[in-house]
């Protein structure tokens, strides 16, 4: 344990002296993600998901706001479409435009969400998603997370249905336009992911603001069983086709990923709560305190102790405690003088030579 | 020699006037009753051009069926279903407004409060007017 709480105090220190750079390739390697797989999914143009193009955007985005980002995927995903029909365009940009007008005038900053939730579900590992935004944000993210998932269904299918839609002409357009349109929105996965997705979200919020011992770690179990228990009846109702052993399998990583971020946002010591009780003029307070685990790093205190002496005050008499005289090995014409410890300050400012000693106290402290 | 609490305050202040404060402060002009009024207007320009979308998309999903009972339907119920529908849509929207701009306008406010407590200790620290008031 101490030595996890040795990493988790190192990568902190690690991430507060370059935040800046590390939140940049976390959102450069987001991106390239996410406009690698637009372009595997649709791939109708090189021109915006090659190789060359995909670096450039993701640079881009790595320097602009999270909302910025999902602008320049929403771009690429649109430049995909017009490529392969009008139609596809149209439909796409009408579930843009609905996602900006309904959900981006309240909560900007979650914006991330929607694209990084079609990543995790292409990595397998979608669960994550919902536990750790009821983990780490608010209730709002579960619309985010809702936006993301029909974003990556409705690309899903327009790719699953590119013949129908590179072949639509006048007579087919509406017949073509209802396919698409009953398609994206009456999926019955996706409509059980949103449920199961904004009920988890909902429930890892709650759980873990309760004033319970382990209020985290309850939070990702209640959120994980939710998911799963809603998965599974959402298979048995609309046969939505979910490989159970996927499920659980990913279920079982996200677990581990969200314990992980608990580790490190929120490790608290419960063996060493503390009740304490006092009052003032209006009230008695029944204060219950949760110590943090935390483990302070090495600390190294450097005392430059510079030593003056006289040539010929040859420390015989003063040698004392801890000063041993060795003879003038190195020929430099001065005596050398080892292990001073903390008597080391007896003979600062004496006049004559300067020896600058180094004294390093190491001190651990668990708190 | 460096002040270690002055340069705490200032470090929070200069966050906080990197993030939230610009809104903060632009949000501050308003009194609250204005501010929610200007963003209940925005909303029902927002909420009323989404549900056109809405109600377009849904429109042309069933576009046969309407073309087919064009002639035959009772116009006034269907626009007494579309309004009713509209209204209900536009009621949660503004609540959700209503709520969400309430708790930013609150929670600004708290973190000015915060800001502003700040710059005054800054001034006493440094001899400033509110020192002198003191």
């Amino acid at each position: 344990m101490t030595t996890l709480l040795e990493i988790r105090e190192n990568i902190k220190r690690i991430y507060s002296r370059y935040s800046q750079y590390i939140l940049a390739a976390a959102k450069f390697l987001l991106a390239a993600a996410a406009i690698s797989m637009v372009g595997e999914a649709t791939g109708y143009s090189r021109a915006v998901t090659g190789a060359l193009p995909t670096l450039i955007l993701a640079l881009f985005c790595a320097v602009i706001p999270s909302g910025g980002m999902c602008a320049v995927i929403g771009a690429v995903i649109l430049v995909q479409l017009y490529v392969l029909s009008v139609l596809a365009l149209a439909l796409a940009a009408v579930i843009f435009l609905l996602i900006f007008l309904l959900y981006f005038r309240f909560s900007p900053r979650d914006g991330v969400l929607i694209v990084l939730t079609p990543v995790c579900l292409r990595l397998g590992i979608p669960y994550v998603v919902p536990m750790a935004a009821g983990l780490l944000l608010s209730p709002s993210a579960a619309l985010s997370i809702a936006f993301g998932l029909v974003v990556h269904f409705a690309i899903s299918f327009i790719s699953q249905n590119e013949t129908v839609l590179s072949s639509v002409d006048s007579d087919t357009l509406v017949e073509s336009s209802q396919t698409i349109i009953g398609g994206i929105f009456a999926n019955p996965t996706m409509l059980v992911m949103i449920a199961a997705f904004s009920v988890c979200v909902l429930l890892v919020y709650y759980v873990r603001r309760m004033r319970v011992a382990y209020a985290w770690s309850a939070a990702i179990a209640a959120g994980a069983v939710a998911q799963l228990i809603l998965l599974l009846i959402g298979d048995v109702i609309y046969d939505t086709n979910f490989s159970i052993a996927l499920v659980f399998l990913g279920m079982i990583v996200s677990v581990a990923i969200c314990s992980g971020l608990a580790f490190f946002f929120f490790n608290l010591d419960y063996s060493r709560i503390e009740q304490v009780q006092f009052e003032d003029d209006d009230y008695y307070y029944y204060v219950k305190a949760v110590p943090k685990v935390s483990l302070r790093t090495r600390e190294r205190t450097v005392k430059t102790i510079s030593r003056t002496m006289r040539r010929h005050d040859a420390p015989a008499s003063r040698g004392g405690r801890g000063a041993q005289m060795q003879s003038d090995d190195d020929r430099d014409g001065y005596d050398e003088y080892e292990d001073y410890g903390d008597d080391a300050d007896a003979y600062r400012g004496d006049g004559g030579c300067a020896e600058d000693y180094t004294v390093y106290d190491e001190e651990e402290n668990h708190g | 020699m460096l002040n270690e609490e002055k340069i705490r305050i200032m470090t929070r202040m200069a966050m906080y006037e990197a993030n939230a404060g610009k809104a903060d402060v632009r949000r501050d002009a308003w009194f609250k009753g204005d501010y929610l009024s200007k963003e209940l207007l925005l909303s029902f320009l927002v909420g009323t051009a989404a549900f056109a979308v809405l109600a377009g998309v849904y429109a042309f999903y069933h576009i046969e069926t309407l073309m087919l009972t064009l002639y035959s339907m009772d116009i006034l119920a269907l626009a007494r279903g579309v309004g009713l529908r509209y209204v209900l849509f536009m009621l949660c929207f503004e609540a959700v407004t209503w709520i969400v701009c309430s708790l930013r306008y609150e929670r600004g406010e708290e973190r000015l409060r915060r800001y502003c407590k700040d710059l005054r200790r800054l001034s006493d620290g440094y001899g400033g007017k509110d020192s002198d008031r003191k």
